[in-house]
């Protein structure tokens, strides 16, 4: 987990590495909290399987998917390089992840592509962008990167006032913390 | 045995704005008005206070205001071949709950225009022609495939409203940027 948001957030001139963004300590209070143990989501039978179209119809929460998922590419790992995940230098874990993500390397019991498509990566972008409170995007440093103010991106009159423009308020931006 | 209930004048199902609106003017005439939502009232909850409100995680994302797909879901099949399978998470259709409908769940927001709304089906006819009508013909097309049965526009029954070739201006039909027409006269 923290080897790859590592890898997805590589410590650069932009931003520190994903763990020292939090992005690590978000996916895991969201995968331990309602979200993880499948809050919203109907989770009973029948479990069949359907076009892309109809939506993973998996019997599990996305706590135990994403686990699952961790496990498979692992399992992935030890196969083609004889070594785990964490233990992969970048160039060979991101080719491992260029072969999941494009259906090439495949698991027989877990649908990986859709893993990462649909689980890893939008808990990531999540953590890169959801407010601060929630243990990602730790400093703002995703907001302050994109531009974002938080939270007074939503007064209307600077709305107007600086559409197409620089917001002032993303040098400081403000997080649901700093009013509450 | 069903509970029966005091007899109503108007019952409207869904507290959403336009229920406000019509049992607003109703109850103005003095007409009794019961007006049945699900859910709780937004108006004392995290949903309406600062700076709470403004957590795109919780009410976006993960859906604070929308139905609850655990409690209730729907089944979807693309034809009657396929056998249906149950919506896990729903993400284009949101149904809300709860008192103000669209309201709150989507912010009663309307977002400005875009530039290129106003020019869109001008583009479209001088890209495709004016008598392309794609939109409408493909997705009969691709229903008829599914198994469908679509009756042709002869087979209709005579009941059926049926849109004048030129539609006068400023109507809805004139307005429906998919449908083939002719251009209004020019005087």
């Amino acid at each position: 987990m923290e080897a790859l948001v590592n890898l997805m957030c590589p410590a650069d001139e932009w931003s520190p590495g994903g763990v020292d963004c939090g992005l690590a300590a978000y996916i895991d209070r969201q995968l331990a909290g309602p979200y993880g143990k499948g809050a919203g989501r109907y989770q009973r039978g029948p479990f069949r399987h359907g076009k892309p179209q109809m939506g993973l119809q998996l019997p599990l929460t996305p706590e135990q998917f994403f686990k699952a998922g961790v496990a498979a590419v692992n399992a992935v790992c030890l196969r083609e390089r004889g070594t785990t995940f964490d233990q992969l230098g970048p160039p060979d874990a991101d080719a491992v992840f260029e072969g999941i993500a494009s259906g090439r390397v495949t698991d027989e019991r877990l649908p990986l592509a859709s893993w990462f498509e649909e689980l890893a990566y939008p808990l990531f972008i999540e953590a890169c962008f959801a407010d601060p409170i929630y243990g990602g995007n730790r400093n703002a440093v995703f907001w302050k990167l994109v531009g974002y103010p938080g939270l007074p991106a939503t007064y209307a009159l600077d709305m107007a006032r600086y559409r197409g423009k620089p917001h002032p308020g993303a040098k400081a931006p403000k997080s649901i913390d700093d009013f509450s | 045995m069903a509970k029966r209930l005091p007899r109503r004048t108007v019952v409207i199902v869904g507290g959403g704005l336009c229920a406000a609106l019509a049992s607003r003017q109703l109850t103005a005439r003095g007409i009794d008005v019961l007006v049945l939502e699900r859910g709780v009232d937004h108006a004392q909850g995290a949903e309406a206070r600062l700076p709470s409100q403004r957590d795109e995680l919780r009410w976006a994302q993960r859906q604070g205001l929308m139905q609850n797909w655990q409690r209730e879901t729907y089944t979807l099949r693309h034809s009657r071949h396929e056998t249906s399978l149950p919506v896990r998470y729903m993400k284009a259709f949101l149904a809300g709950e709860g008192v103000g409908g669209a309201a709150s769940h989507w912010n009663g927001t309307t977002w400005r225009w875009s530039e290129y709304d106003p020019v869109l089906r001008t583009r479209y006819e001088s890209r495709y022609g004016k008598s392309a009508g794609p939109c409408i013909r493909a997705a009969t097309r691709s229903r008829r495939r599914a198994g469908e049965n679509i009756r042709s526009r002869r087979s209709r029954s005579p009941r059926r409203v049926r849109y004048s070739r030129r539609p006068r201006q400023g109507s809805a039909t004139g307005r429906f940027p998919c449908r083939p027409q002719t251009p209004p006269a020019t005087t």
